[in-house]
């Protein structure tokens, strides 16, 4: 598998927009619900998955802001994208269509690739 | 092992020790820091966090006794973590009751879950000190980052079910900052008083990477084989702990917060980490391009795992 950090994939269609900072807290936390509130695991049901099975019956995408939070932990990252895969079995090439990690500061661009290269490498559970 | 933290001495980190046996229902419970010239803001938190781990399971505060002979330097910088307000000592100024420098050690904050905004505050508190200007946005979100994946490590391994233990424990982690302008530096740290990194390592996912590489190190350099409960070996071990989750790829997504703590210095223009862990010690160094790091083992067991950052700002 290569480690290469994957480019935004072009999306089409009309976007769902997640803007973390608004729309879950400007505070991610952790890995897992039980560790503590406005985790990744958490984002992952709550926002992620139902934006994203909407889109994939659809004609959308998803596009997530991660502009305006305090910084994003490794494992809440993990958890969140890295998650989609090993959790709930989504197929790489189906996130590649419809999720759009958006950063527009330079700031967020790591945590941009970052989450982006955790999609790459996870595999499933 | 605290005596190994800066600034703290052998026979104040003996005091922690013992005083966390005694902070038991109907034990004597004391402090007495007379002997003690100085204390840095990781012993202090490490001091504090004994104290302050009474509240959590419903305790009395202990006692401080002759603390006329305590030195004035050791009295304001545990006032500032907040620790004589643990021990009900109140003061009647809130100002330095003597000059300690210019390094102001923050109130020690603690919680047994992630929260976020524990992180986000104390970085606002860190910023009423330091310019805006060199306590810049990157910085901030590298402080954050840091903190709480130190706390999502803390409520996911340090505090295991199966675990025994000698004390009451509280299943928390305690952090603080201090910052430095003469010498603009900026501390952080973080601490639990968990099962420790060589404890749990085993439980990681690619342990079997760390153990093949701690087994050939430990013959080659000891003529022996690598035990958990060599103590002596825990300062190799964390080191291992570190290269290991650095340079391991695959499925395991366990130990990716190690490599986030080093990362931090390493983006920076200049610092150190230090993790004390069990009776192990691992220090990273960064000055301008040059980087270099080294393992130790102490004599005295910390109980539980010290995390500090220290980056010139």
């Amino acid at each position: 598998m290569s480690n290469a950090i994957a480019e935004t994939p072009e999306v089409n269609g009309p976007a769902s927009y997640i803007k973390i900072a608004e729309d879950y807290s400007r505070t991610p936390g952790g890995r897992k619900k039980v560790t503590g509130p406005f985790s990744g695991e958490e984002f992952r049901e709550k926002l992620l998955v139902p934006h994203l099975k909407s889109a994939l019956s659809g004609h959308g995408y998803v596009n997530v802001v991660l502009d305006g939070v305090a910084g994003y932990p490794v494992s809440f990252l993990e958890e969140a994208f890295g998650g989609l895969v090993r959790v709930d079995h989504f197929a790489k090439a189906d996130l590649n269509n419809v999720l759009k990690i958006t950063a527009n500061s330079g700031r967020f661009q790591t945590y941009s690739d970052l989450a982006r290269r955790f999609i790459e490498t996870a595999e499933n559970e | 092992m605290l005596a190994k933290i800066r600034e703290m001495n052998e026979k104040a980190y003996k005091a922690t020790r013992k005083g966390r046996l005694k902070l038991r229902p109907s034990k004597i419970k004391w402090i007495d820091m007379s002997t003690t010239e100085r204390i840095g803001p990781s012993a202090a938190l490490a001091l504090a966090s004994e104290f302050h781990r009474l509240h959590y399971l419903g305790q009395t505060s202990s006692t401080a006794i002759d603390i006329h002979r305590w030195k004035p330097e050791v009295i304001e910088s545990l006032r500032q973590i907040g620790l004589l307000d643990i021990l009900k000592i109140t003061s009647k100024s809130k100002k330095p009751l003597v000059n300690v420098g210019t390094t102001a050690i923050l109130p020690l904050r603690s919680a047994k879950s992630v929260i976020g905004a524990e992180a986000d505050e104390l970085n606002g508190e860190i910023a009423g000190i330091v310019s805006q200007i060199d306590f810049s946005d990157e910085l901030r979100s590298e402080v954050y980052d840091v903190l709480v994946e130190a706390m999502d490590n803390v409520a996911t391994h340090a505090y295991p079910d199966n675990a025994v233990w000698a004390f009451t424990h509280a299943k928390a982690w305690w952090m603080t900052a201090a910052v430095n302008a003469d010498e603009r530096k900026l501390t952080v740290v973080i601490y639990d008083q968990g099962v420790s990194i060589p404890v749990r390592l085993p439980t990681w996912q690619n342990y079997y990477l760390a153990d093949r590489l701690l087994q050939r190190l430990v013959s080659r350099f000891f003529g022996t084989r690598y035990e958990v409960s060599d103590r002596t070996k825990d300062g190799l071990v964390i080191r291992t702990a570190m290269k290991v989750a650095v340079t391991s790829t695959g499925k395991s997504y366990h130990g990716k917060g190690l490599p986030r703590m080093k990362a931090f210095i390493e983006k920076c223009r200049g610092g150190s980490l230090r993790i004390l862990s069990r009776s192990g010690e691992y220090r990273f160094h960064k000055k301008d391009k040059v980087k270099s790091d080294k393992d130790l083992s102490h004599d005295v067991e910390l109980g539980g795992t010290l995390i500090e950052w220290e980056v010139s700002y």
